[in-house]
């Protein structure tokens, strides 16, 4: 702080000498001050402003240091957790071990089935101590329920285990920006969630006006910027960077043209659609990137070249499955057609009901009827020719009144479309007059349908832990009703969005039981991906992975057969497998056996294999005729009707438990010797036909029309006999084809000369024909891969002396051990980290404490020398002045 | 002859006297006798000098090196009181001491981190709510006593007025005596004593204000500061204090009389006085809310997409729109919310299931801009939801079942954090910012989760490093960055302030040693006067005496 003043060359007064002594006595003073502060503080400064280069340091380095502080308290807190996980690991690990030893002392030839007992029962207690394990608690957190600490992971359901936590982890900052997972979840280590069913489903959701530009590219979303849409001769830039869903980027091109021309914009259920409106001239549009962007490269609109006048038809762009996605905007797509009128505020939305290709090519036109009102528009369809035309009062009528009859016309049934304003800004409110379609002309035409609306009304059924659970979707409206639906059902399933935002996807939280996905009468589980035994299914999935035994091949190199199934008819169909991989297959190789015939010439085979419409099997279908029973027979050395459910474990051979009955119509007429029977050459193929005698001619005839079902006898009342129309029944080989027809029993003497009726008021109908059907059991069971799932199944083969399941028990807690292992040293390796990251936490500290003293602690021995070193100019100063003072002329005098 | 040379000998020893008297009083200027020979005669054709004649007492003073002494000492005073003012603010924001925001920040953070280590523990959840009022305290205090300090420093602004008018009175009034004296009987010497007592007065009023002295011909100085004068011979133009209002206090400001003209002086006390209360302190103040404010939009933000241990059964938004009517980006809401949307959550709390509904925040100009009426006619179509407009226009929603509980996420609008709904900063300024009470009332909503309500943690682990995360709106640079700037433009600012006061107090004590050096009286210098005219006295008198024996001789002829 010592100040130098400047001495006086000129002339020194007293009071200069004073002032000069007395600063420098300040100076001095103030030196000694600020380091008596600096070694009482041990602070080099004490305010920023003394040193503020050092101060700044100060600063950083305090807040990282806290930062570090709180990073090691982290590390610590998961050590510790850490630690307790290991131990309870350990444990689970020689509970396991011991369960193995029990499992392996109590089969084998000597064991008795006391001994079995004892060790089910030991089994039982083990299963019970690794629940405790798994509900083990510390710091008030449930160990492993995942990030669901406060709720108990594990509950025993009968023999089976429920988990609730999830398989989340805990994670904590073990550094500055550094997240790292402390924690392992239930799941990971017991195994607890089965893998995901319908992890690779792509439900392909549809666009829609409102869908998050987020949400595009499965996810990925889309880097907005500026795109630069050009008509040819001018150029429009159009910042995008404040649009959220696709229809505001929609919007914003549409509002912001090429000078010079109008952009008529269209979001169809795949992707953009830009076209340069027909009323603003020729021109060539072209979209192109701005800078660097690629935001028209995201879009799927990037298009140097251009398309003229034609419309520019953007790339698809996959939006991701979410909570939100309506039911109504998954797997298939509704053709859709733009009705615009000439002027803004004129478009109407004509959208197909429901998805499908069917509703393609549906036109429309506006036609003005002088006997129409406005408000009071009329709509016609021709289902054929799929033309709608609304009827409407031209130069009163509104866009708003067309869209509301074309409306009406939906709720009454009239048209399979509804309509709606289009969501475009400046084209969709409506208000403007709608236009006359020209004469030959269409004022749309529907386009874009496909694939198939999702079955709403069947439903899923699950099997878990032996319930079955029917799924009403029935209600459903989004994803996630249908994902509540599951997992509120009580069915033990967890059901969610797969990890690649496309579908959904099933687990399983209950260990220790089979579970199943299947139909409930319909397609619903085959639509969501979510069956879990389908056409697709490979074979050697089944039975838990353990496949299908099959006589592999003959001796002669020709195929053996599996096993044989004999129709009622008495046509034995013997079927090999050989080349069948999947489900599909074997469907196949039944259904188009060569001596699965017919029933009906020219008709299906006879016995139809296919997939259970409710739960999971294969369904056999007899639709022959005959006396005799649905029988399948295993071949000998082969076990693959049983592996595939058709026979029931332990046997050979599995019959139809009803016989079939052929569809059939006794007429009788008034008098004896006259009733006939129809009957059908198939069970069921004849239900629903009708027999009709006309009495019209005196020349009987037959006319057998397959497409209205109807045999129509034309007779005459009064000559006709029942021997008659069997003449004309047997001259029509459609006819013989098809239906028999014999004289009914037990009327006078059978002999078929009565007359026959007239029966127009009250036609024949053939009914009762009713197939015999064999179904197979669910060949193809899921499990929870897990722990529990392992002593589960062990118990079970004790208590059941089923060697087979206690050897896939144990080879199932084989897994779960490696698993357990696996997850054992992936704790070491976090430990081992954490431990790593301590020293070097404990290390940083160190040394930022050691850098913050450096910066801002007193260097005592300098500081000390110093002081010193100012004591003793003090002093000389003191001295200097008393000197000073002494000096005077008058003492001389 | 004799007789003046006598005479003018006495008179000079008196001045020499009066010099050895005042050798220690302060501002006290040297006088010199100015002796001059007497006027010559004329006797016979000889031409005979008359002796010596004072011609007047002077003060041995250096006009211009007193002009640049009162300057130095405004630049003294000026930077000596921003410098003073900084220290104080210093101290305020103590940024070297262990209880400081920047502590308290990384405290609240840290607290956000321990909810990692124990995600559904409430107490750990109560302990981010007190972290955040310890923050929020910590910056309102400081802005308390910051803006306490600059209400000091406002009511030493208004004082000044008082300080100048009285010295500015003593001028005038030394200035009509100096006159009098000067111009009537003094003749050509200086009214010393009253001469001193102006300089001195000069001197004073330059500490309080820059000042421009002119040294008039009849012994008057007129002052001006900055064109307007302030003294004009015995004339004073008085200052008066006029109040304003400006940022919720009572600013003074000196106005001259007459002309209204603020008084804005380059230097002196008043100048650092205005620029502490306007530049250090309020643009100190400034930064703070700005700094607070961005705490509390960017932390909501992110907070404000999360959601809690449970979920709301009823929540009104803290902020309120100027109108319903209007568009929410154009609705007066100090954080705008932008194009977006956020979604929904609504949570049956005994089938565990959770209801997602998208809300759409369409703000993109089509004209269809939300509106809060149609926020809560949104809202309200979602099932089980009841929003409305309160009277006072915020938006109040609510749950109609009492098994149900509601919750936000995924807001890229910022609408949440502008309405304040699901927040947990409330307040934009540094002395109005606090911690949401319906969360200070129930810890367990603190919005922790990301995945739905107590799910997870993965907001909290966004929020525990938000303080090192980059902010768009602040040009990429982080909490901690805006912090750093803020401690570091004040440390620099003050050293600023402190170098130039130092060099300031430095340049004015080198010339005030130089006044002193020609000034002052040397009493040696004056002793070997004193002995000077006493020798002339006393030759003088010998003169007298030949004289006398001259006369004597020739009478007794």
């Amino acid at each position: 702080m010592s100040t130098i003043l400047g001495i006086s060359t000129s002339r020194i007064s007293d009071q200069y000498v004073y002032q000069q002594l007395g600063s420098q006595l300040d100076a001095n003073l103030a030196q000694l001050t600020q380091m008596e502060t600096e070694l009482s503080t041990g602070h080099q400064f004490q305010l920023p402003s003394q040193n503020p280069v050092a101060a700044q340091q100060v600063v950083s380095l305090t807040s990282l240091l806290q930062q570090k502080q709180q990073a090691q308290t982290n590390v610590t807190s998961a050590q510790s957790l850490l630690s307790e996980v290991d131990s309870a690991m350990t444990s689970i690990n020689n509970l396991m071990s011991q369960a193995r030893a029990t499992t392996v002392g109590a089969v084998g030839s000597t064991a008795t089935s006391a001994q079995q007992q004892a060790a089910a029962e030991q089994i039982q207690e083990t299963i019970q101590q690794l629940i405790d394990i798994g509900n083990q608690q510390f710091d008030n957190c449930y160990l492993f329920a995942g990030t669901d600490t406060q709720s108990q992971p594990f509950a025993a359901q009968g023999t089976n285990v429920a988990y609730s936590g999830n398989d989340q982890n805990l994670c904590t900052y073990t550094d500055v920006n550094q997240l790292t997972q402390t924690s392992v979840s239930g799941s990971q280590v017991f195994g607890a969630v089965s893998q995901p069913i319908g992890a690779n489903v792509d439900l392909s959701p549809n666009l829609t006006f409102q869908t998050r530009l987020s949400d595009l590219h499965v996810g990925q979303g889309i880097d907005m910027g500026s795109i630069a849409v050009s008509n040819g001769t001018s150029t429009s830039i159009v910042d995008l960077s404040g649009a959220d869903t696709i229809g505001d980027v929609a919007n914003l091109i549409r509002s912001h043209p090429p000078a010079g021309s109008t952009l008529d914009v269209q979001v169809t259920s795949q992707g953009l659609v830009i076209q340069l409106d027909p009323s603003s001239g020729p021109g060539n549009l072209s979209i192109t990137e701005v800078g660097s962007g690629t935001t028209a490269h995201d879009l799927g609109i990037y298009d140097p070249a251009g398309v003229g006048n034609q419309p520019l038809v953007g790339s698809a762009l996959d939006p991701q499955l979410t909570a939100t996605t309506s039911l109504d905007e998954i797997l298939g797509t509704q053709a859709q057609a733009v009705v615009s009128s000439p002027g803004g505020n004129s478009n109407i939305l004509l959208t197909a009901q429901t998805a499908g290709l069917q509703y393609d090519g549906a036109t429309i036109a506006i036609e003005n009827d002088p006997t129409v009102t406005a408000g009071q528009e009329t709509v016609s369809y021709d289902p054929t020719t799929m033309a709608i035309v609304v009827h409407v009062e031209a130069g009163q009528t509104t866009t708003q009144d067309v869209v509301a009859a074309l409306n009406n016309a939906n709720a009454a049934g009239t048209i399979p479309f509804t309509a709606s304003l289009d969501p475009v800004a400046g084209e969709g409110d409506g208000s403007t007059l709608i236009g006359v379609t020209p004469n030959g002309q269409v004022a749309g035409k529907t386009a874009g349908g496909g694939g198939q609306p999702l079955d709403q009304f069947s439903g899923l059924q699950i099997v878990n832990g032996g319930s079955t659970y029917d799924i009403d979707i029935s209600q459903c409206k989004t994803v996630q009703d249908l994902l509540n639906t599951i997992n509120g059902a009580g069915a033990g399933m967890l059901a969610g969005i797969n990890q690649a935002g496309t579908g959904i996807q099933l687990q399983s939280l209950l260990s220790g039981c089979d579970f199943s996905v299947g139909e409930n009468g319909g397609v619903t589980a085959t639509q969501l991906g979510l069956r879990t035994f389908s056409a697709d299914t490979p074979l050697s999935d089944l039975n838990y992975g353990q496949g299908v035994t099959t006589n592999s091949t003959t001796a002669g190199g020709g195929s053996a057969t599996d096993f044989t199934i004999t129709r009622a008819d008495g046509v034995s169909i013997s079927v090999s497998l050989a080349g069948c991989q999947t489900i599909g297959d074997v469907l196949n190789a039944i259904n188009s056996n060569p001596q699965n015939t017919p029933a009906i010439s020219g008709g299906p085979p006879a016995l139809v294999a296919q997939l259970s419409w409710q739960g999971n099997g294969i369904e056999l279908v007899d639709d022959s005729v005959g006396s005799g029973q649905l029988t399948i027979n295993q071949a000998t050395g082969s076990n693959a009707a049983v592996d595939l459910g058709l026979i029931p474990a332990g046997q050979t051979s599995q019959s139809s438990s009803a016989a079939s009955t052929a569809a059939s119509a006794t007429i009788t007429s008034p008098g004896d010797n006259n009733d006939l029977v129809f009957s059908s050459r198939s069970d069921s193929f004849g239900n629903g036909w009708q027999v009709v005698f006309k009495n019209t001619t005196d020349s009987p005839s037959l006319d057998f029309d397959p497409t209205t079902r109807v045999m129509t006898f034309d007779i005459n009342a009064g000559t006709t006999t029942a021997n008659d129309i069997i003449s004309l029944f047997d001259a029509n080989s459609q006819a013989t084809a098809d239906f028999s027809l014999s004289l009914g029993a037990n009327d006078g003497a059978n002999d078929g000369s009565g007359l026959v009726a007239d029966n127009t008021a009250a036609p024949a109908v053939l009914s009762g024909g009713s197939p015999q059907t064999v179904t197979g059991g669910d060949p193809n069971p899921q499990e929870v891969d897990g722990l529990f799932t392992a002593l589960a199944r062990i118990q079970d083969g004790l208590t059941t002396n089923n060697t087979q399941e206690i050897d896939r028990g144990v080879s199932l807690l084989d897994k779960a051990v490696t698993q357990v292992n696996y997850v054992q040293a992936d704790v070491g390796a976090k430990q081992q980290g954490l431990q790593a990251q301590a020293t070097n936490l404990t290390n940083q500290t160190t040394q930022l404490q050691s850098s913050l003293s450096t910066v801002q602690d007193t260097d005592m021995t300098q500081v000390i020398t110093a002081l010193t070193a100012e004591q003793a100019a003090f002093q000389a100063s003191l001295e200097a002045m008393g000197q000073i003072f002494k000096l005077t002329l008058l003492n001389y005098l | 002859m004799a007789g003046n040379s006598l005479q003018a000998n006495q008179i000079a020893i008196q001045v020499v006297g009066q010099n050895i008297a005042n050798d220690n009083t302060p501002g006290y200027i040297q006088e010199n006798v100015d002796l001059q020979p007497g006027p010559t005669q004329e006797i016979g054709n000889l031409l005979l000098g008359s002796g010596v004649r004072v011609q007047g007492v002077q003060q041995q003073l250096d006009t211009f090196l007193e002009a640049r002494l009162r300057d130095a000492m405004s630049d003294e005073s000026n930077t000596s009181t921003q410098s003073s003012t900084y220290t104080q603010l210093e101290q305020i924001v103590n940024a070297l001491g262990s209880t400081n925001l920047g502590t308290a920040m990384t405290n609240f953070f840290s607290s956000i981190a321990q909810v990692l280590n124990s995600p559904q523990d409430v107490s750990t959840q109560n302990q981010v709510v007190l972290q955040g009022q310890t923050l929020t305290n910590t910056i309102n205090s400081m802005a308390q006593q910051i803006n306490s300090l600059r209400g000091n420093v406002n009511q030493q602004v208004a004082s000044m007025a008082g300080q100048i008018n009285q010295l500015t009175g003593e001028i005038a009034s030394l200035n009509g005596q100096i006159a009098e004296v000067q111009n009537g009987v003094g003749g050509q010497s200086d009214a010393g004593g009253l001469q001193d007592q102006r300089l001195s007065d000069l001197e004073s009023l330059a500490q309080l204000t820059s000042i421009q002295v002119e040294n008039q011909a009849d012994g008057t100085v007129n002052v001006y500061a900055g064109g307007e004068y302030l003294v004009y011979g015995s004339n004073v133009n008085q200052i008066n204090v006029a109040y304003q209002n400006s940022g919720g206090m009572n600013v003074a400001q000196l106005q001259i009389a007459g002309s209204n003209a603020v008084l804005d002086p380059s230097s002196g006390q008043l100048a650092g006085l205005l620029a502490s209360r306007d530049t250090a302190l309020g643009g100190f103040l400034d930064t703070l809310n700005s700094f607070s404010q961005t705490l509390a939009d960017e932390f909501n933000k992110v907070y404000s997409g999360g959601q809690g241990l449970t979920g709301y059964q009823q929540l009104t938004s803290e902020n309120a729109v100027d109108s319903a009517n209007l568009a929410l980006n154009q609705a007066g809401l100090s954080c705008t919310p932008q194009n977006g949307d956020f979604q929904l959550l609504v949570k049956n709390t005994q089938t565990g299931l959770t209801q997602t509904s998208d809300i759409r925040v369409d703000l993109s100009g089509d004209g269809n801009d939300l509106t809060l009426n149609g926020l809560a006619a949104e809202l309200s179509q979602v099932n089980g939801i009841t929003a409305s407009v309160t009277a006072d226009n915020r938006l109040s929603i609510s749950c109609s079942s009492p098994n149900e509980q509601f919750a936000f996420s995924s807001d890229n609008s910022g609408a949440l954090a502008a309405l304040g709904l699901n927040t947990f900063f409330t307040g934009d300024s540094a002395s109005g910012l606090g911690v949401n009470a319906t969360l200070a009332n129930d810890p367990s909503l603190l919005a922790s989760s990301s995945g739905g309500i107590g799910t997870d943690t993965n907001n909290a682990a966004t929020l525990a490093n938000f303080a090192n995360q980059a902010l768009a709106s602040q040009g990429g640079n982080t909490l901690t960055d805006l912090y750093d700037n803020m401690t570091s433009d004040l440390a620099q600012a003050s050293a600023t302030a402190s170098s130039s006061s130092q060099a300031a107090q430095s340049f004015s004590a080198t010339l005030t040693s130089q006044k002193a050096s020609e000034s002052g009286v040397n009493l040696d210098d004056q002793t070997i006067q004193l002995m000077a005219f006493q020798r002339a006295y006393q030759a003088s008198a010998n003169f007298i005496q030949t004289i006398q024996q001259m006369f004597q001789t020739l009478l007794q002829i």
